[in-house]
């Protein structure tokens, strides 16, 4: 006997745009890969060169194409000189490694090649995106996520959960973030989101690392959530060094990875010992 | 008179003018989402280059400054 499965559609639906049926990190990957876009909007920015853009099927993304030209790059030797970190493979690798150690705070990013583009897109936003770009090219795609960045909230980051800002800091350390800003951690829900990271795994303004991780570790314990992205990491530690080697070894040169896993190490270490961090102890973690 | 908006992505995909500092010669002025005003005003803006924090007082600085730590998609400082 046949059975058809139909699919139950939400009788409320207006457009495909209004609904986003995109549910796991998997698909939504998937989508950010492959997934034809239906609408692009060029963002007003001071640096590079910003997108929005919607999915046939409604997913909201970021497209960024990184100029290393520009301004905000000459302090980033790391980022910039022969042999360096290319930023875009850094976004990619932020996300990898949050995924990874499961803080979940970076939103899915991808670095894509070729574009496709759904039937009813204006062409002539296909020609803003694509005017000028070899399709070799990679850009990175990151899943758009609302809500307010620290700069815009009443109080700054002050009107954040301590616990929260204490687990970006030592995903900061983590990763080596050299450019964690007000502008560039979006609070929502009680989550933070941490984007804009292709300035990370150098050792560019590493002091400034310590020092916001220092600040924030005085005005809290360690939470639940970093305590279990410890002991999971101390549990497995075997197959998640692989696994992240799997990964950023594709992304970055060795000897930064080796650093950055060096630095996981040292993190679920301290955390293991201590129930709250204190300066004395994380002035002694060093950059690899 | 110089001008800077700064742009807060919504969701829609749109952009708004979500604070406007204007530089005359010699102050900084902002004016816009109170928050956001409020916060620039009170806890100023950090300059890597000295770890000097900048309020609106210091002028020229102050205004170069928003170009260079507003620079995301989500929040975007732009001269006009």
């Amino acid at each position: 006997m046949n059975i058809e499965i139909q699919p139950i559609r939400n009788p409320d639906r207006q457009s495909p745009r209004q609904i986003n049926f995109v549910e796991t990190a998997k698909d939504i990957v998937t989508e950010l890969k492959t997934g034809k876009i239906e609408r692009v909007e060029r963002l007003k920015s001071g640096s590079g060169e910003n997108f929005f853009i919607e999915f046939e099927d409604g997913g909201k993304a970021i497209l960024k194409i990184i100029d290393l030209n520009a301004e905000k790059y000459e302090k980033f030797p790391d980022h910039t000189g022969p042999g360096g970190l290319d930023p875009k493979k850094m976004e990619r690798a932020a996300y990898l490694v949050s995924r990874i150690l499961k803080f979940g705070s970076v939103p899915e990013t991808v670095l894509r090649k070729k574009l496709s583009f759904g039937d009813n897109i204006d062409p002539e936003e296909i020609d803003d995106l694509t005017a000028g770009r070899d399709e070799e090219d990679q850009v990175v795609i990151q899943k758009f996520v609302p809500g307010k960045t620290a700069a815009e909230l009443e109080g700054g980051e002050f009107s954040m959960p301590d616990e929260l800002l204490l687990e970006m800091s030592i995903f900061d350390y983590i990763i080596a973030n050299a450019d964690r800003n007000t502008g560039n951690y979006i609070f929502q829900k009680n989550k933070i989101h941490t984007i804009d990271n292709e300035l990370s795994f150098g050792e560019e303004f590493y002091g400034e690392i310590i020092d916001a991780l220092t600040a924030r570790a005085s005005r809290t314990e360690i939470s639940d959530k970093l305590r279990s992205i410890c002991e999971r990491f101390a549990k497995n530690r075997d197959q998640m060094i692989d696994k992240i080697r799997g990964k950023l070894g594709q992304l970055m040169p060795e000897r930064y990875m080796n650093a950055c896993i060096s630095r996981i190490e040292k993190i679920v270490d301290l955390v293991s010992r201590h129930k709250k961090l204190v300066a004395k102890d994380i002035s002694g973690l060093t950059f690899e | 008179m110089r001008q800077i908006k700064i742009y807060r992505l919504q969701e829609n995909g749109k952009q708004k003018v979500v604070v406007l500092c204007t530089y005359d010669g010699n102050e900084a002025k902002l004016e816009g989402e109170k928050s956001f005003v409020d916060h620039l005003t009170k806890n100023g803006q950090k300059d890597r280059r000295n770890n000097k924090i900048l309020y609106p007082k210091d002028g020229k600085e102050f205004f170069e400054l928003l170009k260079k730590n507003f620079n995301s998609p989500y929040l975007s400082a732009v001269e006009k």
